[in-house]
Order: C-alpha cells, then sequence, then structure tokens
C-alpha cells in the first residue's frame, strides 16, 4: 500500500483513502536530516526532501505561501501534489481539485478512485488524552520535533496535553480561510470543552499566518497563551532549546501554581 | 526643450538634480488642476522628508508626475467631500480598480501604496508602532505599514468599502488583512486561485503572457469579480452594464499605451519606477493619469539612453525610492523591470466579453503563478531588453522573496545579484552602492 504524507488537515483521509493508500500525518521529524534553507524559508520545509524518500508520495496545500512554494521547491511533481485550496467557501475550486487530487493518486496506484467507492476509515493516531492537575493544548503548524518529547517535558512540569493542535494533529480549524471567525469560535469551544488551562501556540520564524494569529488568539480566548517558535530543534541538541524551555517553564510554573502553602508565621 | 542636455541639436540623456534644481522648474504650464501644483519642497515640509534626499529627473513634465504621485490623499479627500464613494481595493494590483471605474460615482485606490509611507517619512511615523501593537512587527514585510495606516486613521481616508484577493496570495498580506478584519473593517474577499500550468486532460486556455492554465480558473475568477460587482452595484445603487466595463478597460488601455512607451523609453530609473506604480490604480484618477503619462511618454520618446550606464533588470519593487538613484550612481539604470503587477502593464484584450476580459488579466498575476513562471518570463524579458545582468531585490519579510533566486539560478547566464531593501537603506547605504558597483562594473553587454 502507497503511503502518502498528507501535511494539512484541511485535506481529509477521505479525500485519498478511497484508492487504498495509507496517509501519514504525524511524523517524527528528528528521524530525517534537514536541508539547509535560505532566509526567509519556513524551517518545516528543510525536513520535506527527506521525507519525501521515506513515502510515496507528499500532498501540500497552498493554504501559506511557504507550503505553495516549497512544493515547487520540492520538485517531483509526480510524487509532490500541490493542492490549491481555496481561502473563501468557493466549492467549484475545491470539485476541481479533489478531482485532480484523485487524478493523481490513481495515477501513483492504477486504482479507480472515484468518490462512491467505500471509504476506509483511518484509526485516530492519537490516544486518550493525559489527565492532569492542569491541563493545555498546543496548537499551531508543522511542529518538526519528536511529540513524545513534548509531552514528556510537560509532564516533567505537572502539565497534560490535552489538546494536540498542531497540523496532523487534532483539527483545531482553519486559520488559512479569509476571514477566519469559525477558527476562533471552535478553537474557544474546546477550551471550554477540554477544560484547558492554557494555550501554547507553535510557529516557525517565518510563519506570518500564526505569528498573527497569536496576536488574535491572545485577545479571544479566555486563558493564558504562549507562543514557542520551534526553528532549530535538531537531533542531538537540547530540547526544547534553552530560550524555548526557559519560556515554556516559566508558563508551566504560571499555570501550575501549588496549592498547598506554606503555613504563615 | 530645456529640461534636456542636448550636444549639437542631438537629443541627448536626462539631466539629474536634487529637489531644489527640480522645484527651481516652476512656473511652467502644468497639466494638473491648480490644487495639485506647486512646489514640490511643500510635501517635504509636510513630512515627507524623504524627497529632499532624491535626485530627480529635471523637467516640466518629471516635476507634474511628482505632484500627482503627492497629491493623492487630497483627491481622495476632495472625492470624499464630492460624495464619491472610495473604495479600497487590496492585493491583486491592478484588476479592482478597473471594475471601480466603470460606476460613475467611485474611485479605487490601494492601502496597500502605504507601503511606502516609512520611506517617505523616514521612520518619522507612529504607523509601525501602532502596527507592532497588533501582532504585526518587523518580520512582515512593509505593508503591514498599511495596518497602522488604518488603526490611526491617517494618510488617506478610511474607505467606504473595501474588497481583497485571497488564496495564492502573500502570506504577510494574508495574515495584515485578517487583523483588518479582527479591528472591524469588513472586507469582501474574493477567491485568486494558484496559476499552475494545465494538466494534460484538462481543458486549457492560453493566455496572452505566454502561459497555458486550466480553463476552469478563468471561472473561478470570473465568478469572483461578479461577486464584487455585485457588491459594488448595491452599494452604489447603480446597475453595471458591459458597455460601461467596456469603457473602463478602454480607458485603462489608454493608461497602458502611455506606460508601455515609457517602458521602452529611456526615462531615469527613479521617475519609471514611480510611472509603473501608477498602473495599477492610476493614482486615484484615470484621466489625469493619462495626461501625466502621456506628456511623460513624449519625453521619454526624445531621450537617448545613457550609454555610460549598464541596463540591468530589477525584479520586485524597492521599499526605499532612494535605492534608484543609488543603481545610478553604481553605473547601472533600469532597461526592464518586474515590480509585481505585469498584468497591471500589458494591454487588455477589448475583443472579449468584458468580465472575462478582467478575468484573464488577474491570471496573469505572477504573483499568483508559481515562482518558477514568473522567473522565467523575467529571463525572457532580460534577454529581449538586451539587460546585462538582473538585480533581484529581496523586500524583508516578504514570503515570496525566499524562493526568487533559487529559481532564477538555473534559468539564466546572465549574472544575477540579489539584495534587500529596507524602507530607508541610509544606514547601509555606502555597503549597497558598493555592492552594486561591484556588479555593475563586472557587466558585459549580453552579446560578447
Amino acid at each position: 500500500m502507497k503511503r502518502i504524507a498528507v501535511l494539512s488537515n484541511a485535506i481529509p483521509d477521505a479525500w485519498l483513502t478511497p484508492c487504498g493508500v495509507e496517509t501519514v500525518r504525524q511524523f517524527d521529524y528528528t528521524r530525517y536530516t534537514p536541508v539547509p534553507l535560505r532566509a526567509g524559508m519556513c524551517d518545516h520545509l528543510a525536513y520535506l526532501p527527506a521525507l519525501l524518500e521515506d513515502v510515496d508520495g507528499i500532498v501540500l496545500t497552498t493554504s501559506c505561501d511557504q507550503m505553495r512554494r516549497g512544493a515547487e521547491w520540492l520538485g517531483d511533481s509526480a510524487r509532490t501534489f500541490l493542492f490549491d485550496l481555496p481561502a473563501t467557501p468557493d466549492s467549484a475550486l475545491l470539485d476541481i481539485e479533489k478531482a485532480r487530487l484523485a487524478r493523481w493518486v490513481e495515477r501513483m496506484t492504477s486504482r479507480d478512485c472515484s468518490p462512491n467507492r467505500p471509504q476506509k476509515t483511518m484509526p485516530s493516531d492519537f490516544g486518550e488524552p493525559a489527565w492532569s492537575a492542569f491541563n493545555i493544548g498546543i496548537i499551531g503548524g508543522h511542529f518538526c520535533g519528536d511529540v513524545a518529547l513534548v509531552h514528556r517535558f510537560f509532564e516533567r512540569h505537572g502539565i497534560g496535553i490535552r489538546l494536540w493542535g498542531c497540523e496532523g494533529g487534532e483539527d483545531v480549524g482553519d486559520i488559512c480561510q479569509r476571514p477566519n471567525d469559525l477558527f476562533y469560535i471552535r478553537l474557544t469551544q474546546l477550551i471550554e470543552e477540554r477544560n484547558l488551562d492554557g494555550l501554547v501556540v507553535v510557529r516557525t520564524t517565518w510563519c506570518d499566518l500564526w505569528r498573527a494569529a497569536f496576536a488574535r488568539i491572545r485577545e479571544v480566548v479566555p486563558v493564558p497563551v504562549t507562543e514557542w517558535v520551534t526553528d532549530g530543534q535538531r537531533t542531538g541538541q537540547p530540547f526544547p532549546d534553552t530560550r524555548s524551555a526557559t519560556c515554556l517553564e516559566a508558563f508551566c510554573e504560571m499555570l501550575n501554581r501549588p496549592t498547598v502553602s506554606l503555613p504563615l508565621p | 526643450m530645456y529640461f534636456l542636455n542636448t550636444k549639437n541639436g542631438q537629443l541627448k540623456t536626462s539631466t539629474k538634480g536634487p529637489l531644489p534644481e527640480l522645484d527651481a522648474l516652476l512656473p511652467f504650464p502644468s497639466c494638473l488642476p491648480p490644487a495639485y501644483q506647486g512646489a514640490i519642497a511643500r510635501h517635504a515640509d509636510m513630512g515627507d522628508v524623504r524627497l529632499s534626499r532624491l535626485a530627480y529627473h529635471l523637467s516640466p513634465a518629471s516635476h507634474d508626475l511628482w505632484n500627482f504621485l503627492m497629491t493623492e490623499e487630497e483627491r481622495l479627500h476632495d472625492a470624499r467631500a464630492a460624495h464619491q464613494t472610495i473604495v479600497g481595493a487590496m492585493k491583486d494590483l491592478g484588476t479592482i480598480p478597473i471594475l471601480v471605474d466603470a460606476f460613475a460615482d467611485a474611485v479605487a485606490f490601494y492601502p496597500d501604496g502605504a507601503w511606502w509611507l516609512p520611506c517617505f517619512k523616514e521612520q518619522q511615523t507612529c504607523l509601525l508602532e501602532a502596527t507592532d501593537a497588533l501582532g504585526i512587527g518587523e518580520g512582515f514585510c512593509p505593508v503591514r505599514a498599511m495596518l497602522g495606516a488604518f488603526e490611526l486613521k491617517c494618510h488617506f481616508p478610511i474607505p467606504d468599502l473595501l474588497v481583497c484577493s485571497t488564496g495564492a496570495i502573500c502570506d504577510d498580506f494574508k495574515a495584515i488583512v485578517q487583523r483588518l478584519v479582527e479591528r472591524g473593517h469588513h472586507i469582501h474577499f474574493w477567491q485568486m486561485p494558484h496559476v499552475r500550468d494545465a494538466e494534460n486532460d484538462e481543458p486549457a486556455l492560453p493566455l496572452p503572457n505566454g502561459r497555458r492554465v486550466p480553463a476552469a480558473l478563468r471561472d473561478i475568477v470570473e465568478h469572483g469579480l461578479r461577486g464584487v460587482l455585485q457588491t459594488l452595484s448595491t452599494h452604489l445603487g447603480e446597475t453595471m452594464t458591459d458597455d460601461k466595463l467596456r469603457d473602463a478597460i478602454r480607458r485603462s488601455n489608454r493608461v497602458r499605451t502611455a506606460l508601455s512607451r515609457i517602458r521602452n523609453g529611456n526615462l531615469p530609473s527613479l521617475e519609471r519606477l514611480i510611472c509603473e506604480m501608477l498602473a495599477i490604480h492610476y493614482c486615484s484618477d484615470y484621466a489625469l493619469c493619462e495626461k501625466v503619462l502621456a506628456r511623460l511618454a513624449d519625453e521619454s520618446d526624445a531621450l537617448v539612453p545613457d550609454e555610460t550606464r549598464k541596463p540591468v533588470y530589477w525584479i520586485n519593487p524597492v521599499a526605499d525610492l532612494r535605492v534608484m538613484n543609488i543603481l545610478e550612481d553604481a553605473g547601472g539604470r533600469l532597461c526592464g523591470t518586474d515590480f509585481m503587477f505585469a498584468h497591471a502593464l500589458a494591454l487588455l484584450d477589448e475583443t472579449v466579453p468584458p468580465l472575462q476580459c478582467l478575468a484573464e488579466m488577474a491570471l496573469q498575476d505572477p504573483m499568483a503563478a508559481p515562482t518558477s513562471a514568473r522567473m522565467q518570463m523575467c529571463v525572457q524579458d532580460a534577454e529581449r531588453l538586451h539587460a546585462n545582468g538582473i538585480i533581484v531585490s529581496r523586500i524583508p519579510g516578504a514570503s515570496h522573496c525566499a524562493f526568487e533566486l533559487l529559481a532564477l539560478a538555473h534559468m539564466t547566464s546572465l549574472p544575477v545579484l540579489e539584495i534587500e531593501v529596507a524602507p530607508v537603506t541610509d544606514p547601509y547605504a555606502p555597503s549597497l552602492l558598493t555592492r552594486l558597483q561591484a556588479f555593475v562594473e563586472n557587466l558585459r553587454p549580453a552579446s560578447q
């Protein structure tokens, strides 16, 4: 079975799995050797050449300019598919792109990918949510590190992750729509439903969309929010890097106030 | 024609000089209404201090050009006083203003143009502080100044309607306009698809720029433009017809014709940049723009190229106008450009249904195309114009700039230099000059 890396939550499995391909959405990026990038390019792109070696194909979307241009930079049009994802409710473009995606997968698998074929539901990659006294959500763009290490880091500080909403994780809505009010409505609902105490927004240095969204998230959500710039997490280096660790530890301490205080003299 | 150097009665190259020398040309018969005439120095005195540090093409037509550019805010306020509807077109760089011009009582401008404000004000403005406070900091392209201008309600009247293309556009802009929405500005968004090449199994549409794109994309853009028309019609209470749209397209073509002459002529680099920038919305006045450009085109036709300077092709507009002077100080001159809106310069096909014509124009937006397609067109243009080299001018923070040199590197044998231009380059102007000099002095004519 062909393995297709799908790099956007906006592309559901249902558009691909009728063709009998396996979709992969979360990766241990520490397994991949990053290539050097020019200043201004999203750090996530550094891992894609190695990822392409590991799967049969990659689906990217035009939801951000970095991915749009990154797909072209990556080359190999037979194995790289750029899905033009409408930023407005434009069903005509969506239909064209779905059909084109089906044709691309069909070429790859030589199977009939018509939408009438029965769809296979993919199991969730995410197990039962962790329970801690304090829980946070982590949302954002692509996280180019080891998710298990993130869980371990926060657990060490007494914080559980009850929402993993980075790209490839749970669907927290689409920040790339214009306007994107629905994203903030959904996010606020998720915070309430999961009883989250805080939120971490992950982005890379050159990610304009999440950087701007961070400012808005702070304005609208009822819990503390911090930002985590994840560039340059490379194998063999401390995780998170020193600066990020200091920020995240301070955030954890703020959330995780001791419930027992010293007796007053 | 005292504005040209002449030798033995032969036309010669442009004479350049500082602002006092440009203003010393006054009085002369101007093509502008009296309210927009006068010394350019008055704009510098009112805060546009960058004007004092530029070297100008010394001619009355050039003087009118600068006055026309610097009085746009006055024209917009005049339009508001005359109860015209002001439409802020954003990002598409050329298409929506033609639609707006088809209506009797509407005028369009690009708030995006605020990206030059930090340059004109030499950063002596609170715009960027206001933008920083909204989370749109230095990592974004200088177009973020637009958000500050909206926030502080200065530099242009807040438009009655805002229209913005979205989809295959820069991330910076997509992020910034969303912040505008969050600050209470309603925006009519329309979808700009990624303009890819047609696949073998898709009906293809040949575009005038030589690309073959999926025919279905035209329908998508046309649908988006219909939505914009509907919004405009409802707001203005005016029914739009094909005849009115055709008239607007014809007016646009008259301006494009004048611009084409200027692009093929020998105006100095700075004035050439300003003229091309007028293409996107005609500085809020089609008729006046046509007069200003026609006069400059006559002059441009009469100028001969300055053979002491080597012709270079320039990619991307500069956030600091002074860099155009620096290029010439370094021994170069513009012979061709891609300032990100080639679709606003090419003549429009008046024989096809007007919305189809405008949709096809929008599909030629180089920024909606793959980087390699845009760079390929730049290379063809540079070779056609006998450029000796290509300069890629990076815009700080702009998402597309990181990829341009990568795409260009393997496409041409012409020498390529990449620079980055901030809104005010003074702190590193000496090194920029040296860099440009080192590049230019090694350029050889393309045929050698």
